[in-house]
């Protein structure tokens, strides 16, 4: 039990564990805070922080990037790393899936050998049942000496038990138990031990680390030369003894200690699986109709979207126009009226509402579906062979396919890949996919006004230009492309509740950005048409715009504006025209070049912020301007093919 | 030793810290080599000279593209070799020191022979490279071929020596594959596919 009678104090508590296995799930769960969750591996790629409060106890959460193993060193693992040499928890809580325990416990171990009080999530239980899997956590708990919870963190199950175990253990300083290696390592670690003058974490751990010739551990010690010395002639005596490399040697092991603990504490029975999950798991990698399954699943999302996003998008139209007829009868048509209506109201708000919300809430539901269902990872699976070909590996599909809601956390995740030229590739990549603003373009004008086939059309010549566009830019590397290793979550039903939150939390976070800026735009663009600034600006892109591109002049200044948010292009357009009925000002070939050219011309400027961040400015600047070259040679050729049409 | 084989020996060495991520100090590297300071940082001066890698005295040193792919070669012959001595029973404990030896004195005849000869064996003896399996065979885990860094991440994810695992899916002879290993399912691609050795069964 937990002393209730504390006063205020502070704990600093780790989140560890295997990807996927639900560790940010439960940071949300504890600090309210809103870390992405979904069913793909790699979704935290750094150190989340929060607080909260609990029996008078003001405790630090840490939600850290997840990680195979402590001395594996891929870039989010070094982030890991690098919290547990320099900060030291009170207590770790380590996140497992109780459906892969071998594999999970592996990592476990190797935690539990830093000596530092950990309580262990028995994650996922339910899952496990469903596969047949039935856990002895008595056992399990005596064996490893720490306390074991069983939870299923998103309905938030377990998760308070697990707290106050977390607590009395950091507390009662409650040390797990040592598993020892076989005699002849077991022997020089002990050795090692005597020499050890570090304290942050157990001298033990050093010891292994250091005989397993942890880079990070040895430059720890790298004055300590009688040390070192001593460490290589028994990590050599050791090869010598097993005739292996020595991990080979410590991984074997650790898996054999796992071995040893789990003996006895899984029972299998035949799993009950759905039949549906059963088609799924068969049909979505299978070599051929897994493909047909892919493209007929993006094609049904963005009908879904198209689908709903009208509807909707006609509905507020029929409202607009409505209160617009009210508003005209009542207050007359004035210069300042027509301001504010068209530059506000209908301009503004209405547009904003009727071609972004529309289309965006659907499209954030269908993705985020996509995203928990567990079939994001089967797709990168899919097109490895088709990533490799453009220099990076199936993993980098994963980015892909999130730039599809926004460009910017997609390029935030290219860190998921193992080397540099192949994130550079990637976000690269990712900025050209088509984003929710972009689908606004795409789906509230060509799709609404010319059809959804042509609106698909676009997707498909986006798909070409990115593969194109990889192929090239693969060809200026000569690094070798690091293959794929990527782990299949199984499939889970997306539960309502969460895709309905976790998608309204986007699109308040898309609407608390841009309609300020929406709405401040339409009313620049209503005003400075009044006093024909606006024409300068056009005038001077011209040659660009109306001879090479064949679009009205004012899309020059749309163009610009559109750097800042790509939606904004046909909001300002609204503004200006005062309507959303397009098909009034532009021809259908118009419309169809103007999408096209929104959509690759030139990444958003947030999505830019967050290149030069993760990539470099060079990158940035030089992606950047490669895309606006790209558009407006491309967008000038389409308009002449399709004008032979 | 002759120079050349210095050369190399040193080049083999340093291509082999920096996959291990380690900083080559003229300390590390007499540590590894067994050799005083004094003589490392001669030898890497003259090194520096024929452009095999960039040398400043107290920051380290740093390959060169052409010192790298010297570098590279010889520790794939070193790995071959010494595969090839453990298949012919060549006591352990004298396998890595002879490997040492005979890596800079083969060619590349020598190396395709022996690379061939080892993968003749290793048919016969049921032992193939993962990629060759089909959808639905099962298999033991033999060795892992590659850099450090690939086979502590494969080891970490399960592929242990001796450790069982079912292909459950392949896109074909030329595509990833999904294995199902220690209870977790896991796609990997071709590359790393033909980079694992496993024993039918």
């Amino acid at each position: 039990m937990i002393d209730l009678n504390v006063r205020s104090k502070r704990l600093k508590i780790a989140l560890i564990g295997n990807l996927n296995v639900g560790k940010s799930v439960i940071f949300n769960f504890l600090t309210r805070k809103h870390q992405k969750v979904a069913n793909w591996p790699g979704k935290t790629v750094e150190v989340a922080r929060g607080e909260f409060f609990y029996l008078n106890r003001e405790i630090e959460i840490v939600d850290l990037p997840g990680i195979y193993s402590l001395s594996t060193f891929s870039p989010e693992e070094e982030v890991t790393r690098d919290f547990l040499l320099k900060e030291n928890p009170d207590a770790i809580i380590n996140v497992v899936d109780a459906s892969i325990l071998e594999r999970n416990l592996y990592l476990t171990l190797q935690i539990l050998e830093m000596g530092i009080p950990t309580v262990i999530a028995l994650n996922q239980v339910d899952q496990a049942r469903k596969k047949g899997i039935e856990i002895n956590r008595d056992i399990l708990e005596n064996r490893l000496g720490v306390y074991v919870v069983e939870t299923v963190a998103i309905y938030g199950k377990g998760i308070d038990d697990l707290i106050k175990k977390a607590i009395e253990s950091a507390e009662k300083r409650k040390i797990p138990n040592v598993q020892r290696f076989p005699e002849e390592i077991e022997k020089r670690i002990l050795e090692i031990e005597n020499y050890i003058k570090e304290e942050r974490y157990s001298k033990r751990w050093y010891a292994i680390k250091l005989l397993e010739n942890d880079p990070i551990i040895v430059k720890i010690f790298m004055d300590d030369e009688e040390l070192l010395k001593k460490v290589k002639r028994y990590r050599e005596e050791i090869e010598r003894i097993y005739g292996e490399n020595i991990y080979h040697i410590f991984s074997h092991e650790r898996y054999k200690q796992v071995g040893d603990i789990l003996e006895g504490v899984q029972k299998f029975t035949l799993p009950t699986k759905a039949k549906l999950t059963e088609v799924l798991e068969n049909i979505t990698v299978h070599r051929y109709f897994g493909y047909i399954f892919l493209v007929l699943s993006i094609l049904a999302i963005y009908g879904i979207v198209f689908f709903i996003g009208s509807y909707i998008a006609s509905f507020f139209d029929f409202i607009f126009e409505s209160i617009g007829n009210w508003y005209f009868g009542s207050f007359g048509h004035t210069e300042f009226t027509g301001l504010l209506w068209d530059g506000l109201v209908e301009g503004g708000i209405g547009a904003a509402l009727q071609i972004v919300f529309s289309y965006i809430f659907p499209l954030f539901i269908m993705l985020t579906i996509l995203e928990d269902s567990g079939y994001l990872p089967r797709m990168a699976y899919l097109m490895d062979s088709f990533m490799v070909k453009m220099g990076v590996n199936g993993k980098a599909f994963l980015p892909i396919m999130l730039g599809f809601g926004c460009n910017v956390p997609a390029c935030i995740s290219c860190k998921i890949l193992e080397n540099k030229k192949e994130r550079l590739i990637a976000s690269f990549l990712a900025s050209l996919v088509p984003c929710s603003a972009r689908t606004v373009v795409i789906l509230g004008v060509v799709g609404y006004f010319l059809g959804i086939q042509y609106a698909l059309l676009l997707y498909v010549l986006d798909f070409i230009i990115i593969f194109i566009a990889g192929k090239i830019s693969s060809l200026f590397f000569k690094e070798k492309t690091y293959g794929m290793i990527l782990e299949i979550p199984s499939f889970k039903r997306p539960m309502l509740k969460s895709v309905i939150k976790e998608s309204w939390y986007r699109v308040k976070s898309f609407f608390s950005v841009a309609l300020p800026v929406i709405v401040a735009g339409s009313f620049i663009i209503a005003l400075l048409n009044i006093y024909g600034i606006l024409n300068i600006i056009n005038n001077a892109l011209e040659p660009i715009t109306v001879y090479w591109l064949g679009l009205p002049a004012i899309t020059g200044f749309l163009l610009i504006f559109g750097f800042l948010r790509k939606e904004m292009t046909v909001i300002m357009l609204a503004a200006f025209l005062g309507t959303t009925n397009f098909a009034s000002v532009l021809t259908p070939a118009q419309m169809f070049v103007f999408a096209f050219v929104v959509m690759i011309y030139v990444p958003c400027v947030a999505t830019v912020a967050a290149l030069i961040k993760y990539s470099g400015w060079k990158a940035a600047a030089l992606i950047s301007l490669g895309e606006v070259f790209m558009a407006i040679l491309l967008g000038g050729i389409l308009y002449r093919i399709i004008i032979l049409i | 030793m002759e120079e050349s084989e210095r050369i190399e020996e040193y080049l083999e060495i340093l291509y082999r810290m920096e996959l291990n991520g380690e900083r080559a100090t003229t300390v590390n590297i007499s540590e590894k080599l067994n050799v005083s300071p004094s003589s490392v940082t001669e030898m890497l001066q003259k090194l520096a000279e024929r452009g095999y890698l960039n040398y400043t005295s107290y920051r380290g040193v740093e390959l060169t593209e052409k010192g790298r792919e010297i570098g590279k070669k010889i520790l794939e012959r070193h790995r071959l070799i010494e595969e090839f001595l453990k298949f012919i029973n060549v006591d352990e404990k004298k396998v890595h020191d002879l490997a040492c030896k005979i890596e800079h004195v083969i060619d590349d005849d020598v190396y395709r022979g022996i690379s061939e000869l080892l993968y003749k064996y290793r048919q016969n003896g049921n032992l193939i490279l993962l990629s060759e399996l089909e959808e639905g065979e099962s298999a033991y885990v033999v060795t892992i071929h590659g850099d450090d860094k690939l086979v502590k991440r494969l080891m970490d994810m399960g592929f242990v020596i001796k450790t069982p695992l079912i292909v459950k899916r392949s896109l074909g002879k030329r595509g990833p594959m999904i294995v199902s290993i220690k209870g977790s399912e896991i796609a990997i691609g071709e590359d790393i596919a033909k980079s694992i050795v496993v024993r039918r069964g």
